[in-house]
């Protein structure tokens, strides 16, 4: 006889003594019915059943068994009484556990599937619809699947395993938890955190004072390195991360930027302690500065004190905050602004005793909240370096991948720029990036064939000018072939062949949609796939871009953003009774309008001598459709702009004083309108729009940018 | 010590059939098992097998059982030189409690009754040293 047939003898003889048990303690149940002793060894009975069932694989009695438990389960608790009739049902059923027993020990099947469900019925009647939960009905044995040998990629894990000081109490033992983890991979790197180990003479070798960190590289899954921690992970601190991108290539891209100091912290065992007297030992720049004679120890002293003060006034604790919640007092402060600016022109409105003091503090008051308005408006503004480091880590990644050389240089890393902003051009940026070591970047045989050095530099550079954002991202590769532009212009019918163009001109066709495809990228470095995109986006936020680029020495995209989305500075016009406000940092001059001085092309185009030039007038109720054309009737001023493409002047009807207002866009509860960056409420409670000097700029002069065919076929309609 | 270095483990369990298909499984994967039928017997195991000089890598032991039950069993180990011993518990499926009260006690691990000779094994390959 087998051992597996010595079980199974087993089982029956088990059984038979299980069921003859719960037929004993049945009867006499029905003379005591409160006997706890007894359902307790009939329960048990059951439960043993049961199990013993299932373990020689007799389901079918099991799953019965299982029901039944439940049903005494439920009497056990005294949730159920023990009637007369439940006796019998009982009995009834441990007969039926025998029939199926005595089937299965002839080598029959256990029971008919029908005749089994229609017993179990039974059961549940008794137990009610609320003793069978969904669990228990029908549980099917957790089978655990043997781990799977997929032809997964390797990816790496780092693993933190803090032990509890009590693990071995359980029977555990750490290291063997390390060998079932080495089973499932490469161990890249095995570090032992030694630091909470006492002295010699206060260990205990009851406890465990290591904790390891440990970097896997395996082609397992996350479940399956869990699975290994099983019986450790509630009592103990096991954490698994993926680290995959920080691995590439199997080693530790963020070395590169740590401090050697820490990166000996992590890899060796000196302590902190060890590293900080070293540290001390090394000279000071100022000391040797001071030994070679080359600085006074006085000049020394007084940088060493300018840089303290400026680091404690840059170490200042920070908190974590809503953005909403900063935008709540942003829209509170001008709801303030508004009403002082009412409550002022009523003060003067209606004269009374004491009105000058009233005025005085009025202004004040106007001041204050200004400034407030203004540091409320700073709170959003964010340092770009988390911004930057992310297109580090991503340029790196990526040129990794195609097997170029790059060196990330990041410049301005604490230049602010306001939430929106940031988040409006991080897509932008990313899309620019990705250009770079795509198509800029060369490999490293064709730099050096090139006589460049084989890795490249792609430089991330922020900075502040004149009041707006300037974020340049610089590659030195293969540049921007302007002659490929050009052919791909007249291939698309934009250009005639023999149409005299400048560089810049030919430059800007990237940002036409449908400038190129995907399947033509290469052959013009694949600069402008989704370029427009870029553009759009930038517009969308008062941005603009500009790209500089020569053959075989790179080409640097120039993206100059608004410091702060909603705040601008603007000058206030009127034209035909409404008012708009001209963005200030654009106004390049206003000046008295002289009728005799205007010199006019055909029907519309009109021209004004500024500073020895003639450069054109626009008239905006004409552009914008409002109002009637004024035909220099009320026309009194000009206001002169420039867009960084072109100078032209506005004809309006007053000059205003130049204020600060935060800007609506009509986007939120209208619609884009080509010409209007948005509107703002002004002091006196009136709406004002401000003008989108680029819109403007590209209605009037009919810019090759997207959106003109729409322009065209309005014009079209309109002549018609 | 045995020269063969063949890895001892107690199994206790009232349930013949359970304390059978277990060691069956054991013994084939190479283990050496003595069976207890609950919780003082197995004590009284492990106390000739301390006379004897004899050693011990694991305890698997069932928590409903008659006599003396499993937690309690766990607790009296958990006083005797065997107190850094794995233990893994047999609990019952829907019976996710005892699993809890195990390792309060300071149960190792544990498996859920029924269960298949590779679920077995697995368990055991995660609290004893291999051979």
């Amino acid at each position: 006889m087998s051992e597996q047939d010595e079980t199974l003898e087993i089982f029956f003889s088990e059984t038979e003594d299980l069921l003859k048990a719960s037929e004993e303690s049945l009867l006499a149940l029905e003379s005591t019915p409160e006997s706890a002793s007894d359902i307790e060894r009939l329960f048990r009975s059951v439960h043993t059943l049961k199990s013993g069932a299932a373990m020689v694989g007799f389901m079918g009695i099991s799953d019965f068994a299982h029901l039944l438990e439940n049903l005494l389960e439920r009497l056990r608790a005294g949730k159920l009484a023990l009637t007369n009739s439940l006796i019998t049902f009982l009995l009834g059923s441990i007969d039926f556990i025998r029939s199926m027993v005595d089937r299965v020990s002839q080598g029959e099947s256990e029971v008919d599937p029908e005749v089994l469900n229609e017993r179990k019925d039974q059961v549940k009647r008794y137990l009610g619809i609320d003793g069978i939960s969904s669990s228990e009905e029908g549980a099917e044995p957790p089978v655990k699947q043997a781990p799977k040998k997929s032809a997964q990629k390797f990816s790496f894990y780092k693993i933190d395993l803090k032990f509890g000081k009590q693990l071995f109490y359980s029977g555990q033992d750490p290291l063997l938890i390390l060998l079932g983890l080495s089973e499932l991979g490469e161990f890249v790197q095995v570090d032992p955190d030694l630091s909470e180990l006492p002295d010699f003479e206060n260990i205990s070798m009851y406890d465990l004072y290591i904790s390891w960190q440990v970097i896997i590289r395996t082609r397992r899954s996350r479940e399956d390195l869990e699975d290994v921690f099983m019986f450790v992970k509630d009592d103990n601190d096991i954490r698994i991360e993926d680290v995959t991108k920080r691995y590439r290539e199997g080693v530790d891209v963020e070395l590169a930027d740590k401090k050697l100091g820490e990166v000996l912290l992590e890899k060796t065992s000196i302590t902190d302690e060890e590293l900080t007297d070293a540290l001390k030992k090394q000279k000071m720049l100022g000391e040797i500065l001071v030994e070679d004679g080359k600085i006074q120890r006085k000049d020394l002293q007084k940088a060493v004190a300018l840089q303290e003060e400026s680091r404690t006034v840059y170490r200042k604790t920070t908190i974590r905050v809503d953005v909403e919640k900063i935008d709540n007092l942003v829209n509170l402060g001008e709801e303030m602004g508004i009403g002082l600016a009412k409550l002022q022109t009523l003060f003067e409105k209606y004269t009374s005793p004491g009105q000058m003091e009233m005025t005085e503090e009025m202004e004040n008051l106007l001041k204050v909240n200004q400034e407030f308005q203004e540091r409320v408006t700073r709170v959003r503004m964010f340092p770009l370096e988390g911004t930057f480091r992310r297109f580090q880590r991503m340029a790196r990644d990526l040129a990794l991948k195609q097997n170029k050389q790059i060196n990330v240089i990041l410049t301005g890393l604490d230049t602010e720029l306001d939430k929106e902003v940031i988040e409006h051009c991080t897509d932008p940026l990313k899309h620019l990036v990705r250009n770079c070591i795509d198509h800029g970047i060369e490999t490293p045989e064709e730099r050096e064939a090139k006589g460049k050095p084989p890795t490249g530099i792609i430089e991330f550079k922020a900075y502040q000018r004149a009041g707006r954002i300037f974020v340049e991202i610089r590659d030195d590769g293969r540049g921007i072939d302007s002659a490929a532009i050009r052919r791909k212009a007249i291939e698309r019918g934009w250009i005639e062949p023999d149409q005299v163009l400048s560089e810049d001109d030919l430059l800007d066709f990237l940002f036409k949609p449908g400038f190129s495809t995907t399947s033509e990228v290469t052959e013009l470095s694949g600069r402008g796939v989704g370029m427009n995109v870029v553009k759009t986006k930038l517009d969308q936020i008062g941005g603009t871009i500009d790209i500089h680029t020569e053959k075989d020495r790179g080409t640097t995209f120039i993206l100059c953003l608004p410091l702060i989305s909603a705040l601008m500075e603007v000058l206030r016009v009127m034209v035909q009774g409404a008012s708009y406000l001209v963005p200030l940092q654009s106004v390049v001059s206003t000046e008295k309008f002289d009728n005799e001085l205007v010199k006019s092309f055909g029907a519309r185009e009109r021209v004004y001598p500024f500073r020895g030039d003639y450069l054109p007038l626009v008239d905006i109720t004409k552009i914008l459709d409002i109002g009637m054309p004024s035909a220099n009737g009320d026309t009194s001023a000009l206001v002169f702009v420039n867009t960084d493409r072109k100078t032209f002047g506005i004809a309006v009807d007053e000059v205003l004083d130049p204020q600060q207002v935060i800007v609506k866009t009509l986007e939120t509860n209208y619609r884009n309108v080509k010409g209007i960056a948005g509107a703002t409420i002004l002091g006196d409670g009136s709406v004002s729009l401000v003008l989108d000097l680029l819109g403007l700029e590209e209605i009037f002069f009919k810019h090759s940018f997207e959106g003109d065919e729409d322009y065209e076929s309005e014009q079209k309609g309109k002549s018609g | 010590m045995h020269a063969k270095m063949e890895k001892h483990i107690l199994f206790v369990d009232d349930s013949p059939t359970m304390r059978s298909s277990g060691s069956f499984c054991l013994r084939n994967a190479g283990y050496r098992v003595t069976e207890a039928v609950d919780g003082q017997d197995a004590l009284q195991k492990l106390q000739s097998m301390k006379e004897n000089d004899q050693s011990l890598s694991l305890i698997i032991t069932d928590i409903n059982m008659p006599q003396m039950d499993g937690i309690t069993f766990i607790s009296r180990v958990k006083e005797t030189e065997f107190k850094f011993l794995p233990i893994l518990v047999l609990s019952t499926e829907g019976e996710e409690s005892v699993i809890e009260k195990g390792r309060a006690a300071g149960a190792a691990g544990w498996l859920v009754k029924p269960f298949q000779p590779e679920q077995l094994l697995w368990a055991v390959k995660k609290v004893v040293w291999p051979k």
